[in-house]
């Protein structure tokens, strides 16, 4: 697996972990986008949305409309 | 025992009814319960004393405190005779005078007279009274039957037991007894027969002894020693400062001879840890001068390259035009940065501000992510802050103590102490933890409940606790009305009580039988005074950040925060977490936790600078090996970490390290981290800092030097030096400057000064404007967010299950005698306790794979293997398996994996499915 390739499967688990556990209260997709502009990365949220244009179904579809919300 | 501290005899009594009396002719008023001897000692009227020592309750052996009370026959023991209303009394009299000296001559009669070769010579008690006593003959001969044959004991590593030295004064027993609570020894025989023994009769090596130098401490004569004084002899001058182990932060006196360290007493007026020790803080500090320190930089253009040895000009200047040739190449987010937790606040600071401001980027990160990340996260979201909300202290006031995922007697022993003479006083005892850690059963000291719950289940169980609460009816409406978000508290309390989070529905997930989670959860909210203790047992686990909030929920709808005896209060690992994570380390805070995108503080921190901050945060420790992985980030600076040791998942640290084309270490060791280092930087062991440690319960502790740094230079010289080569000078002159500016820019430091520290010893944060001397306890009026906040917490089993593959559970700990990834206490005596990770297995998993007690094994997961030794143990259930991480040769974190905490990506180290089978040794 390419270093590329392998920094991308993380980033799907971790965005599909956080919409997992945020708290299932209110609009979970705000949560999460509010969660990825706190902690991650300019350019890991560009390569979260790359994905997401890619191959969504690897993620939930919480992380897909958070990245919508983040766009 | 050191003769330096004053000693008033007994303990101080704390009651608000005062008595009057006179001593000597001297009046004085003392609190009720006080004894003669301390009001005396109170003005300084000292009485000569052997067995009486003011952190041990009077014992009332020795005779030679014998005072006169007018109107009262006899001569009474002043250690034992508490001060009364209008009590007159008279310490030197020809009668006193004459008793005492005939009971000197008996102890003399049997002692050694050999005080000028002796090592205790000048720093002898017994010597002192038979001076203060006016002894100036010994009747008797030695001839006699007498005890100056007697053996010495000289099997443990740091102190000697020499027979022939003691009085029977029963300090020593006493001090392991009341101030360690190890009850290791005994006084064995009667009469003349009367001798100091271990509980068990063995040598002191061999017994339950912990060397916490407790009994040393206490020992009025050379019986009981520190071989370093017999070897140096008695110190000469001594500096004040702070250990640099775990997060209790224990206050020292570093005691010298010239430039030589011969000891480290405990400082009674310590606040952390009030005169007690443990045996890394007070003997294992040897590595400081260990023939493998490196004091010179050291460069190489390839990692596969020798070493040279280079001035500190070449090696900043090779440091800084390589991070440059990699921002020019890759950008200005390809190099970043890892700020350590056993460095001073100062040092951090400076690092982390290097990495904003002459790097331009927010790629700062800590060792505090992988271990109590999710702390921060959790206690902010609900109470405001990332802190403890308690002083250590508090714990005295606590009337049921649940401690969950720690293990304070191995992890924080001087805390682990305290909190043991509180169970020992009653206090009842609830423990959360998969092993039968040494406070579920221990002398004197038995958990009521032990809830030996599942690897991972942690959120599963506090939930079910919180679910008896308020479908009991135990909430504490008034202080949730009062003090939280009334609506978050509703959401919260709907889906608490849903039946899914009951403890029976979670029996079959948690392991933990229903009616044992019940119990603990009335005896928590019905406590009066409930205190949650926890450690990286909480936070190192998928839902770590989740499990934090649990507790803090479970605390607030018991109305269990803001008074002595309560709380919820993380036990940090090392030394500085705390302050670390305080200062401005993580990616997305400034110092004082606040975030990078609030243009307010940014503007604080862009104008103090003179440069403009990013508002966009930067890359964790994880976030940044896997862009090294991906060829994005290709340039880190290591302050004090071995992360090739302690990070999870060990080759992929190694392929990321191995990917980067500058890794500049700076440590006091070529640590694991170092073989993929392009620019070694000696660091400063803590002797040789000056600055300042944050311990756990937020307490800002004084560093200061003992010895000049071995390298010249000090490591926040050396921050600011590659700074300025970066072309962004950081014109400090002392570490004092760099804390006045803390100081300025962040609000709870406000009132912290080296002047101030200097002055009143310590205090803890906040400290400003409202709270010139600190603040022991938090949120006693309002939570620093105003209301605390209710967060739904639903149990997420994590990705990492036990199969048929990898069927047991890997958790992973810490142990008395070692520190973290072992850098330091490997080189020193400590290793005589543990000189190998050994991975505990139940009898039945042993059974079932052929591993018999001390078998070599291999232990596999899905992501490595490794090689220790097994050894059968029923303190873990059946499926579970446990180690330890102290050694390199092990590699534990080979096997741990890359899982991590979801919020704050903390990695999951306390649970790896794995697999052990038998293996023919270490290198088979």
């Amino acid at each position: 697996m390419s270093g590329v390739v392998e920094q991308d499967a993380r980033l799907v688990v971790m965005a599909n972990q956080i919409a997992n556990n945020v708290p299932p209260v209110g609009d979970v997709s705000e949560q999460v986008a509010e969660h990825l502009r706190k902690f991650w990365t300019d350019a890991m949220r560009a390569d979260l949305e790359r994905i997401t244009e890619q191959s969504s179904d690897q993620l939930r579809e919480e992380v897909i409309a958070a990245v919508a919300l983040l766009a | 025992m050191t003769i330096f501290e004053r000693d008033l005899g007994t303990p101080a009594m704390m009651g608000d009814k005062q008595v009057s009396v006179t001593i000597d002719g001297m009046p004085i008023t003392v609190p009720e319960g006080t004894s003669i001897m301390r009001a005396a000692a109170l003005l300084d009227a000292s009485i000569p004393k052997l067995c009486a020592t003011d952190n041990l309750e009077a014992f009332g052996s020795c005779r030679l405190c014998l005072v006169e009370v007018e109107g009262r026959p006899g001569t009474p023991a002043s250690c034992t005779t508490p001060c009364q209303e209008g009590m007159v009394v008279n310490t030197q009299t020809p009668r006193l005078d004459k008793l005492r000296k005939g009971v000197m001559e008996l102890y003399i009669s049997d002692h050694p007279l050999d005080c000028l070769t002796c090592s205790a010579n000048g720093d002898c008690e017994l010597q002192d009274m038979a001076g203060a006593v006016g002894l100036r003959e010994v009747r008797y001969s030695d001839e006699g039957e007498n005890h100056l044959a007697a053996s010495k004991d000289e099997s443990n590593p740091y102190f000697t037991f020499d027979a022939s030295k003691c009085i029977v004064c029963s300090r020593c027993v006493r001090a392991c007894s009341e101030v360690q609570g190890t009850f290791a020894l005994t006084i064995a025989g009667r009469g003349f027969e009367s001798a100091v023994s271990t509980a068990q009769n063995t040598d002191f090596l061999s017994s339950d002894c912990v060397s916490c130098g407790a009994c040393v401490q206490a020992c009025p004569t050379a019986t009981l020693q520190e071989k370093s004084v017999i070897d140096k002899g008695v110190p000469s001058r001594k500096v004040k400062t702070t250990c640099a182990y775990c997060g209790v932060g224990c206050s020292f006196t570093a005691e010298l001879r010239g430039d030589e360290l011969v000891r480290m007493v405990p400082d009674k007026q310590g606040g952390a840890n009030a005169g007690h020790s443990c045996v890394k803080g007070r003997f294992a500090w040897g590595y400081a001068n260990h023939e493998d320190r490196i004091t010179d930089p050291m460069i190489r253009d390839s990692i596969s390259d020798e070493w040279r040895v280079v001035s500190w000009e070449e090696a900043i200047q090779f440091a800084a035009t390589r991070l440059k040739q990699i921002q020019a190449g890759h950008g200005v987010d390809a190099i970043g940065g890892i700020t350590s937790s056993r460095c001073t606040n100062e040092e951090v600071y400076v690092v982390q501000k290097m990495v904003r401001a002459a790097f331009g980027t927010n790629n700062v990160d800590t060792c505090a992510r992988v271990c109590h990340s999710p702390t921060g996260y959790g206690l902010k979201q609900t109470f405001g802050t990332s802190a403890g909300t308690q002083d250590f202290a508090s714990v005295q006031d606590a009337d049921v103590i649940l401690v969950i995922g720690a293990n304070p007697t191995d992890a924080h022993p001087v805390f682990g102490s305290r909190m043991k003479r509180r169970l020992r006083e009653g206090a009842e005892l609830i423990v959360i933890d998969p092993r039968a850690i040494d406070l579920v059963r221990s002398p004197h000291v038995s958990a009521q409940h032990h809830l030996q719950l599942r690897p991972g289940t942690n959120v599963a169980v506090v939930n079910a606790m919180a679910h008896v609460v308020v479908t009991e009816g135990w909430v504490a409406r008034e202080f949730v009305n009062e003090r939280c978000d009334v609506e978050s508290f509703k959401a919260w309390e709907r889906f608490i009580a849903l039946p899914e989070n009951s403890p029976e529905a979670l029996e079959q997930v948690t392991g933990v039988p229903a009616t044992a989670v019940r119990r603990a959860a009335e005896a928590y909210a019905q406590a009066g005074n409930g205190a949650i203790y926890y450690g990286l047992g909480v936070t190192e686990h998928s839902q770590g950040s989740t499990m934090v909030m649990a507790m803090a929920n479970l605390a607030m709808a018991t109305g269990n925060i803001g008074r002595p005896g309560v709380g919820v209060n993380p036990l940090r690992g090392q030394n500085n977490v705390q302050g670390s994570c305080d200062m401005g380390s993580f990616p997305h805070e400034f110092a004082g936790y606040r975030h990078v995108s609030d243009d307010s503080a940014r503007g604080l921190f862009d104008t103090a600078w003179g440069v403009s901050l990013r508002g966009d945060p930067g890359m964790r420790i994880p976030n940044m090996l896997d862009a090294a992985v991906a060829g994005k980030f290709r340039g880190l600076y290591v302050q004090g970490e071995d992360i090739a040791q302690s990070d999870p998942n060990i080759h992929h640290v190694e392929a990321a390290l191995k990917a980067m084309d500058c890794v500049i270490v700076q440590d006091l060791f070529l640590n694991e981290t170092a073989r993929f280092a392009h620019v070694f930087l000696p660091g400063t062991s803590f002797l040789e800092k000056d600055g300042t440690f944050t311990n756990a319960e937020r307490r800002i502790n004084r560093v200061r030097p003992v010895v000049p740094p071995l390298s010249g230079m000090s490591e926040w010289g050396v921050t600011c030096a590659i700074s300025e080569a970066m072309g962004y000078p950081m014109p400090y002159n002392t570490a004092a400057e760099i804390m006045d500016e803390i100081a300025r820019l962040t609000p709870t430091f406000a009132g912290v000064s080296f002047g101030l520290l200097d002055e009143v010893g310590s205090v803890q944060w906040p400290c400003n404007g409202d709270a010139p001397l600190g603040t022991p306890i938090m949120h006693e009026q309002r939570f620093v967010r105003g209301e605390g906040q209710f967060v739904t917490t639903p149990y997420v089993p994590t990705d990492e299950r036990s199969t048929r593959k990898y069927p047991l559970l890997l958790t992973t700990g810490r142990i008395l005698s070692q520190y973290n990834v072992g850098a330091q206490t490997r080189r020193t005596q400590n290793t005589v306790w543990h000189a190998e990770d050994i991975l505990d297995i139940h009898a039945a998993d042993a059974e079932a794979r052929g591993v018999a007690d001390g078998d070599w094994i291999e232990i596999s997961s899905r992501v490595g293997s490794t090689r220790m030794r097994a050894r059968l143990s029923d303190d873990i259930p059946a499926g579970v398996v446990y180690t330890t991480f102290h050694h390199p040769v092990s590699g534990t974190n080979v096997i741990t994996t890359d899982n991590s905490d979801w919020a704050t990506n903390c990695p999951e180290y306390k649970v790896t499915a794995v697999e052990v089978r038998p293996s023919m040794g270490a290198g088979s």
